[in-house]
């Protein structure tokens, strides 16, 4: 009888070869002798411990998944999630359907921020000075910290803190004010969101944000800032957006005006590619031509607005007209969008523009920030404190301000003067470099805490894993000073909730727990009486001389914001929708201004802007305003570099000074020598014309699709098809819906345990995406067509991939789905070779086996983990359409239409993915492959994919 | 002096003529072989365990249900090991300190597992799931064989893929009534009329397609 503790002798198997240079002839030495010493053929697996638990705890079931409510917040701006958990383990981060602000559906911010909890060079313990010490001992240094501010109340103490809304932040505040009054915070955001509510202020004397029912707007004008990509209520927004874009519901039309391209410049009817210099001018342009065409039931002062100086171009004065005209012929449900544009003329006349057209489309609400106004100002408040000496302790919970700080303030300079600094931070940072005191920050995913959705609505944050290193939460850190004794967020949250739930605290606290919401608690609307003569008179004060020569625009980036996910893997590597960049970031000039400076792709350029200085490489981008020069911010962080890990992109916040930061500046470029390598996913920007990304007007909607007609599977075939009978599952994908905003892309990820590859390999094009959306641009290079093409395995009847599989690794089931069977596959890659789509992907190195072993508590245990040799492919989340049927067997019941929802149709903002089978005639799936817009992706290869898609429909304006 | 061969040539020419394709072919067979012997399928070769868990005396002696310890095997793919806790219910009591149970004891009062060793081991690239066959009538003497006999237990089916995919081709002769999917000593009729009515009644529709085991 063999005793499992003694081994068979032959360890391990093949040392895994690193990824990088080695030479042909080391390599096949390697192999050589690994294959000796593999010949003993010795094979019993190593001992297979098993430890079940020796308490289970109540409601745990091994093996199954549970889902626990709770939020994750941008900005202290939450949209509730649902978290997926394996034995205490969280793996996968899904919307809340009964959350106002998330509908069920996650961005790509949301879906990556699992990984955040994992990461392996987070804090782990409170630092001091040079070294680290315990708990105990940190809790002890902040009581005798509080106890020398007390005798003079806090005159020295200083708070930076980061913009919350959790009220129970807001309360622990309160005792510490009460405890320290001479003491200061700041609220600290290092891009101004407020400038809306500043312009609420100046028309209604109140701070109110607007909050837009794009479900009952026919004619929506967006104007600066991605509605789409930014602010708390983009999923929201994408999908009441996204509601109205078919002819049946009489279809919505959207105007932007924008610098660079966006999601929403994407999607738009019409677009105005407009300098940051130019917005504001159009937008009063745009009120004073709405003003004189409503006429007399404007106020007067409206109409006697003064006209645009310098005057805009042709261009953008047809834009402004046309939208205009369209804005006046749909009174009462026509909404304008400035969502977080920093320009208070924008703001103010967007309000302006609302109050006119919008009728019950928008409402107004107080704002939920404990700080609303919270900008920029308050870190140039707080270094003019410590230049004057007022500072002797400072307690920063915000993120990173050495990094983001205007580049001319010399922050770093100033936090290094203070005597006590204690950053609360998840990495070690530019800021926690200068720090005497490091406090590891608590991830939302094992805290408790509190925060509240844009309207007010408020959701409990609750833990799914317990701690996983001695860090802090913001509102455990701050009532180690406002209280005698730090108390645990636990305690915190029901001491602050207890009172206020009153006589059923109990069940509320549980239902609220369980919901992710507390019930009642949005705001109520306000509505307020507007000062049109102050509205007139502020839009009235002549803006300041626009910038000669080139403008500077910065831009918060779609996928990492302002370096909050530059150590992100998952971000970094999905690329950015428009540029398609991974791991980089680029400057972005229209293609004519680019060869009018002799710059091209990759060009490398020195931006100046006000003496300041970086050095980036170049990306002309069609789209772009002429004579703006835009970077996306958030890169170039030297966050925990260790050995292995580069900057990646450039700092362009170096180049952001006071100025830069507050209005349009110009900035000059000065081509260098030498090139650079962009990471791309996507090189072709261009379908050639071929119908792969379809675009249709919606007016001539019937006689476009009849081109299609060879791409429906209309056509006669020579062999019979065989007959499924069982489920036929299959997918659409809506691209009249697709906004492109790669949701669905990290969601794959993370549901299937796609590993990271790294710039290197993105370089080489093995980047290890299962689902993709590719872009494609189309028409004149300035005022392009943008669409996005979502892309997956379609699951072919008559999969080329299949008949070229030496090992029958891949093969079709009788459900319709092409099952790609790991164990199998011995790494040929014919399979992929044949496929017309390219959606196979092959793990050219161990890939799985360089992520780090605190990211592998990540993995999906429902999916397998693949190594070095193997192809991978999307799977229409097969283990899932397997958990379901297993569930309905048991049951005894048919899978229904709805029960499976893929990983990328759960978090699509904008429902465009639907998946189901084709066996239920009333199914979602069949209805929309029988849609009249429907056609198959390369259809004329008679490959018949599952997976249909419904050409983009489009609401051009007229004349424009 | 013209070549001649040596005088053993031929013998050797006969060996190799005749003896390497017998070589050749048991290159080949052997490991064929080898793959299916017990030694290397892990089977008839009881596990030792930390602690002594003698299946004879607690399911025919004292008649407990395989699910009492076994708790998820109708609701989760894993049938699950006992919780220490589930141990001290009656161990708490009965032969409390008796020190074969030592280790039970102290694994419930530290709060740490008691560390099994794994007998049904299958490879990570496959995924069994206990609570569909135990909800379509597969006992569980099917697999395991009759584990109320062992004093130890031991693996007694291959669990290979190919002994797998002989039931999910053929499942007539292996359902049994979902009432006495734990008995022991139950035996089918013998006549297939009956196992027909029992998978229309279960509505056992086994797959062979490769993504219900691999994923």
């Amino acid at each position: 009888m063999v005793s499992p503790t003694k081994t068979c002798g032959c360890e391990s198997e093949l040392v895994p070869l690193r990824v990088g240079p080695l030479s042909r002839r080391r390599f096949l030495q390697i192999l050589g002798a690994a294959g000796v010493a593999g010949l003993p053929g010795c094979y019993r697996p190593p001992p297979d411990p098993v430890a079940p638990y020796a308490r289970m705890p109540e409601g745990v079931t091994p093996g199954n998944a549970q889902h626990y409510a709770s939020a994750l917040a941008f900005d202290g701006v939450t949209t509730g999630v649902v978290v997926t958990a394996y034995e205490g383990r969280p793996t996968k981060i899904e919307g809340n359907t009964l959350h106002p602000a998330s509908l069920g559906a996650t961005g790509a911010w949301e879906q990556a921020a699992l990984i955040d909890l994992y990461d392996p060079a987070r804090l782990t313990s409170v630092g001091l000075g040079r070294g680290g010490i315990g708990r105990a001992e940190f809790l002890e240094h902040m009581r005798a910290l509080a106890k020398r501010h007390e005798p003079d109340g806090g005159a020295g103490l200083h708070l930076l803190l980061a913009p919350s809304s959790s009220p129970s932040v807001g309360a622990t505040l309160e005792r510490l004010r009460a405890r320290f009054p001479k003491s200061t915070s700041h609220t600290y955001r290092p891009l101004d969101r407020s400038a809306g509510l500043r312009a609420a202020r100046t028309a209604t004397g109140k701070l109110l944000a607007t909050r837009a029912h794009l479900d009952r707007a026919d004619v929506v004008v967006a104007l600066d800032s991605d509605f789409m990509s930014f602010g708390p209520e983009r999923l929201r927004l994408s999908h009441e957006w996204a509601d109205r874009r078919t002819v049946a519901k009489s279809m919505n039309r959207l105007y932007v005006a924008e610098t660079q391209v966006s999601l929403m410049g994407a999607m738009a009817d019409a677009r105005l590619p407009a300098k940051p210099s130019e917005l504001p001018r159009i937008a009063s342009e745009l009120l004073r031509a709405v003003a004189g065409a409503l006429g007399a039931s404007t106020p007067a002062e409206l109409r006697a607005l003064p006209a645009a100086n310098p005057p805009l171009p042709e261009f953008a004065r047809a834009f402004v007209q046309a939208s205009a005209r369209d804005l006046v012929a749909h009174r009462g449900r026509a909404v304008v969008l400035a969502n977080e544009s920093a320009d208070e003329t924008v703001q103010l006349a967007a309000f302006a523009l609302n109050q006119l057209l919008a009728g019950a489309a928008v409402e107004l609400l107080p704002p939920v920030e404990l700080e609303p106004l919270a900008g920029p100002g308050a870190l140039t408040d707080l270094v003019e404190a410590i230049g004057r000496g007022e500072v002797k302790t400072l307690l920063c919970t915000a993120f990173d301000p050495v990094y983001t700080g205007p580049a001319d303030l010399g922050v770093r300079d100033a936090l290094a003067k203070v005597p006590e600094l204690i950053q609360l931070a998840h990495l070690a940072d530019e800021t926690t470099a200068v720090a005497g005191v490091r406090v590891p920050r608590s991830h939302p995913l094992e805290s408790w805490g509190d925060v509240r959705a844009f309207d007010g609505t408020v959701s409990l944050v609750q833990p799914l894993i317990a701690p996983l290193y001695d860090s802090f939460t913001e509102l455990e850190l701050l009532s180690t000073l406002a209280d005698d004794v730090g108390h645990t967020g636990y305690a915190l949250l029901r001491g602050l909730w207890q009172p206020k739930l009153g006589a059923e605290f109990e069940s509320r606290w549980r239902v609220a727990l369980q919901d992710g919401l507390l019930a009642g608690s949005a705001n109520a609307p306000v509505a307020p009486n507007v000062d049109w003569a102050a509205v007139a008179g502020a839009l009235s004060r002549p803006l300041p001389p626009p910038p000669e020569g080139l403008e500077l625009h910065l831009a918060e980036d779609r996928k990492i914001r302002t370096g909050e996910f530059t150590h992100n893997p998952w971000l970094q590597e999905c690329p950015d929708a428009l540029t398609q960049l991974a791991w980089d970031n680029a400057l972005l000039l229209n293609p004519k201004t680019a060869n009018s400076l002799g710059l091209e792709l990759a060009s490398m350029v020195e931006l100046s802007v006000d003496g300041k200085k970086v050095v980036a490489p170049v990306m002309p981008m069609p789209g772009q305003a002429e004579g703006a020069v835009t970077v996306h911010l958030g890169y170039g962080h030297t966050i925990a570099a260790n050995a292995n890990e580069r900057v990646v992109g450039f700092n362009a916040f170096q180049v952001r000074t006071r100025r830069a930061a507050s209005g349009p500046v110009a900035a000059t470029l000065r081509k260098l020598e030498g090139g650079y390598r962009f990471g791309l996913i996507q090189i072709e920007g261009s379908d050639q014309g071929r119908p792969i990304s379809v675009e249709v007007e919606a007016s001539e909607l019937p006689e476009k699709l009849a081109d299609l007609a060879h791409l429906r599977q209309e056509h006669p075939v020579i062999f019979p098809r065989y007959a499924y009978p069982g489920y036929r599952w299959a997918m659409a994908i809506d691209l009249s819906r697709c906004i492109g905003c790669q949701a669905c892309v990290v969601a794959c990820r993370a549901e299937n345990n796609v590993p990271i590859v790294g710039r290197d390999e993105v370089m080489r094009g093995r980047e290890m995406h299962w689902l993709r959306v590719d872009r494609y641009f189309a028409g004149d290079v300035s005022a392009p067509h943008v669409r996005f093409h979502p892309l997956m395995c379609q699951h072919c009847e008559d999969a080329p991939c299949e008949y070229v599989c030496p090992v029958n690794a891949t093969v079709h089931s009788d459900e319709g789905l092409n099952e790609m069977v790991y164990n199998r596959c011995i790494g040929t890659r014919y399979c992929s070779n044949n496929c017309p789509y390219k959606v196979r992907r092959f793990n050219f190195h161990a890939y799985a086996d360089q992520t780090p072993s605190t990211e592998q508590l990540a993995y999906n245990p429902e999916v397998t983990v693949r190594s070095r040799g193997v192809m991978e492919k999307c799977s229409y989340c097969v283990q899932r359409i397997e958990r379901v049927r297993i569930d309905r067997e048991i049951a005894g019941e048919m899978i229904r239409d709805g029960d499976i929802q893929t990983a990328c149709q759960q978090v699509c903002p904008t429902e465009a993915i639907k998946f189901g089978s084709l066996s239920d005639a009333e199914g979602v799936v069949s209805t929309l492959h029988a849609d009249v817009r429907r056609y198959d992706l390369l259809g004329e290869l008679n490959t018949f994919p599952r997976t249909a898609y419904l050409a983009r429909l489009t609401n051009r304006a007229k004349g424009l | 002096m013209p070549f001649r061969f040596p005088g053993w040539s031929t013998l050797l020419a006969r060996w190799v003529v005749y003896g390497g394709p017998l070589v050749l072919l048991l290159l080949l067979a052997a490991p064929m072989v080898y793959v299916r012997t017990p030694y290397y399928l892990e089977t008839q070769d009881p596990v030792n365990q930390p602690v002594q868990f003698d299946h004879r005396h607690h399911v025919v002696d004292d008649r407990i249900d395989c699910r009492f310890c076994h708790q998820t095997v109708e609701t989760a793919a894993s049938a699950g090991y006992p919780a220490t806790e589930v141990c001290m219910a009656c161990h708490s009591q009965v032969w409390n300190t008796a020190p074969i149970l030592e280790q039970v004891r102290s694994s419930y009062f530290t709060n740490q597992p008691i560390r099994w060793h794994r007998v049904h081991r299958l490879p990570q690239f496959v995924y069994f799931n206990h609570s569909i066959h135990v909800n379509k009538g597969v006992g569980c003497a099917e697999c395991h064989g009759r584990v109320d006999q062992m004093p130890l237990v031991e693996q007694t089916r291959d669990l290979t893929m190919g002994w797998c995919l002989d039931c999910h081709r053929h499942p007539l002769g292996r359902l049994r009534p979902k009432s006495e999917v734990t008995s022991m000593t139950w035996k089918p009729s013998g006549d297939v009329a009956d196992q027909k009515v029992l998978a229309a009644l279960y509505h056992v529709n086994t797959r062979t397609n490769c993504t219900t085991c691999h994923r």
